[in-house]
């Protein structure tokens, strides 16, 4: 029984990874700029859903009506005035200013919410459903479905609109897409946009089992990075797989060996992954350094 | 004829002027203080030193020490870098006898450690790491209880006091230590560890988490899994909500939390988690001004010149010990008869001060020469809060308490 729990647990949890993770598979896997404000861009998100509840009065799952546009534009804005300059330059000028937009960022926030926890008290965030001995977290399950309905969602996008095919293309090979006449410049931005509405969703449904302060991104950012990695750049169904595989293995690992040593043990996983398989789980073999050399 | 007069006078006024500071300096003492009156640290800082204030202003009001004035000469630690300096201006400059300090463990290793070399008595008022008086320096005393204490007096309230009321004793109880795995968490699970160990008590399990992870659960799973009936957690703020969220998700029921201080005794941690906390959590800790004046004789009065002194009511419970420590310090002093550091040394080892005379009924007798933990106040312990309705109740020593307070225990 203690092992079902551990492995729902893992899988909650694992939901939580892919939707934080879902959005930047896509700018990772599209544009292949090593977002290093990712988190930043949760942490924004999260801040939104919570002024919207305390000032508003506005539910948390609710808000996402706002914060969903707003940080569609602002992905959009941070890759034409950020990222567009620097799209032929080696790609550790971007991490620099990836880097360096994270701190402005984090630092922008301290400043103007200062370094204060905020957490939200909202009744749902209680509520379990009790099945026998195992206790499932309401909000959790929510985070879960929408995980998966949100990666569906994409994959969808990706496999039959015109543009999702376009952004596959890109992913696939980019000389090649440019080449068949695809606009690479306006859907690097789109990729951006959607990639940052896609964070938006997981601020919002977060805010009520966490707690929102400056720095919260860089807390799941490294995770998010392992999860798109070991899934495949640019790969939804990866990023699912890697969610949740991270997610049970950070479950058991705490519960079996030790809570302390839990990010060890998934961390082994994705070198070993990685070792084996350079271009993830279900990333396009051959395609694992393109635009990053 | 008229310069030289006029050289004769200017002398004489100066001689004069010389004379009066002189003999005004001959009748006050002076005392230093280090306490961060500035910078991140300000505001428990400053209420830290407030204590040590209201003490100054009560001795004076008897007529002071060795018949004369207690006058302070503050200095300003932002940082033990500034303690340091600001220490060595006291020391040389202003050639105190001692100082007083300082809320901030960091702070106070470096600055007693600095005045220890001045043969100037270092007087600690409130800073809890252990070390601080584990450096065999024979001028650095502290009367308050130590970071090791908070975890012993966590595990002596668990099995003194929560043990008999839920039906257990030493033996059947059982007891999970959870703590976050800083200098903070490791000292308070350290004096946990080792007083069991004393005790003939088996643990039911001793866990540490690290306090920036995003997700506890496979910690509560653990914890569950160990079916403890009282949890004793060194906790931050947001690990602390965090912990207790995911305990409540995971249906981790426990009869009682017992904390100790760093973060679940936090207007921040009630607000989080509402009214479920209530009757739930307990905090080992310094006690304030909500104490039983029968139980803490003048408490009262002191909140009272608290508010007149400094014109608005205490924001913490730091100034009550910070007071009771340095009325401590003026009976060294009498008993000394004099500011040579060996006869102050001396008398301070001969303190033997019993609980029933002091603010918060504890003892004050310092560890001997010698002794591992030289200098420390071996009597002092700390107070117990549990949530309730909102508010941090004092709940033990069970005398401590406001009338009609008590520790309740939920079915």
């Amino acid at each position: 029984m203690i092992l079902l729990q551990l492995i729902i647990n893992g899988l909650l949890l694992g939901g939580v990874y892919v939707l934080i993770s879902i959005g930047l598979t896509l700018i990772f896997g599209v544009v292949r700029v090593i977002n290093f404000a990712h988190g930043e861009l949760l942490m924004i998100s999260m801040y939104i859903s919570y002024f919207a509840y305390a000032m508003l009065g506005l539910h948390p799952y609710a808000s996402i009506l706002i914060s969903v546009p707003f940080m569609f534009i602002i992905g959009m804005v941070i890759d034409r005035i950020i990222i567009k300059p620097l799209r032929e330059a080696p790609s550790y000028m971007q991490i620099f200013v990836t880097v360096g937009l994270s701190i402005a960022l984090l630092n922008m926030a301290l400043f103007l919410f200062t370094g204060d926890y905020q957490s939200i008290n909202l009744p749902l965030a209680k509520k379990t459903i009790n099945a026998g001995s195992l206790s499932i977290s309401y909000a959790r399950v929510v985070i879960f479905l929408t995980s998966l309905a949100v990666s569906a969602g994409l994959f969808l996008f990706l496999k039959k609109t015109d543009i999702g095919k376009q952004i596959r293309a890109i992913a696939q090979d980019r000389m090649a897409a440019q080449l068949v006449g695809i606009n690479l410049n306006k859907l690097y931005t789109l990729s951006f946009g959607i990639g940052s509405a896609l964070v938006a969703i997981a601020g919002a449904l977060i805010l009520p089992i966490y707690y929102v302060f400056p720095s919260v991104g860089s807390y799941f950012v490294l995770t998010a990075f392992v999860v798109v990695v070991l899934g495949g750049l640019g790969n939804t169904m990866g990023a699912i797989l890697g969610g949740f595989i991270i997610g049970v293995a950070d479950s058991l690992s705490g519960y079996y060996i030790d809570p302390s040593l839990k990010e060890l043990v998934y961390f082994i996983i994705f070198l070993v992954v990685l070792l084996i398989r350079p271009s993830g789980l279900m990333g396009i073999v051959g395609a694992e350094e393109m635009g990053l050399k | 004829m008229k310069r030289i007069f006029s050289a004769i006078l200017l002398c004489g006024i100066l001689g004069l002027v010389l004379c009066q500071t002189a003999a005004a300096a001959d009748n006050v003492i002076k005392i230093g203080t280090i306490f961060s009156r500035t910078g991140p640290l300000a505001n428990l800082g400053l209420e830290s030193w407030r204590g040590a204030e209201l003490a100054r202003i009560v001795q004076n009001q008897k007529g002071g020490v060795l018949g004369k004035k207690i006058e302070f000469i503050n200095g300003d630690a932002v940082d033990p870098k500034a303690a340091v300096s600001e220490t060595e201006r006291l020391c040389t400059v202003e050639k105190v006898p001692i100082i007083l300090g300082s809320f901030s463990s960091s702070i106070s290793l470096a600055a007693s450690a600095k005045a220890d070399q001045y043969r100037v008595i270092y007087w600690e008022l409130g800073a809890v790491g252990d070390q601080i008086t584990q450096r065999g320096l024979k001028h650095v005393f502290r009367t308050c209880p130590t970071g090791s204490d908070l975890g012993r007096d966590q595990l002596r309230f668990a099995v003194n006091v929560l043990a008999p009321q839920i039906g257990k004793t030493k033996d059947t109880i059982r007891i999970a230590s959870v703590y976050e795995d800083s200098a903070y968490g490791t000292a308070c699970a350290e004096g946990i560890r080792d007083l069991a160990k004393e005790m003939g008590i088996k643990l039911a399990i001793d866990q540490s988490y690290n306090f920036k992870a995003s997700d506890l659960s496979s910690l509560v799973m653990r914890v569950k899994a160990a079916n403890p009936d009282v949890i004793l957690e060194s906790s931050y703020e947001n690990d602390g909500i965090l912990f207790f969220r995911q305990a409540q998700e995971l249906g981790l029921k426990v009869r009682m939390f017992v904390g100790s201080g760093g973060g679940m005794n936090l207007p921040g941690y009630r607000q989080a988690l509402g009214s479920a906390v209530d009757n739930l959590v307990c905090n080992v800790g310094y006690p304030g001004y909500n104490l039983n004046p029968e139980y803490a004789k003048g408490i009262d009065k002191l909140a009272a010149l608290y508010v007149k002194t400094f014109q608005k009511e205490p924001t913490s419970v730091f100034s009550v010990i910070n007071y009771m420590g340095t009325m401590v310090l003026w009976d060294v002093i009498q008993r000394a008869k004099s500011l040579d550091p060996d006869k102050l040394v001396k008398a301070a080892f001969e303190t033997n001060i019993p609980g029933e005379q002091t603010l918060l009924r504890y003892g004050v007798k310092f560890a001997p020469p010698g002794s591992k933990n030289m200098g420390q106040n071996i009597l002092a312990r700390y107070f117990v809060t549990q949530w309730q309705n909102g508010e941090l109740v004092i709940v033990y020593p069970e005398k401590a308490a406001l009338p009609g307070k008590r520790l309740v225990i939920l079915k």
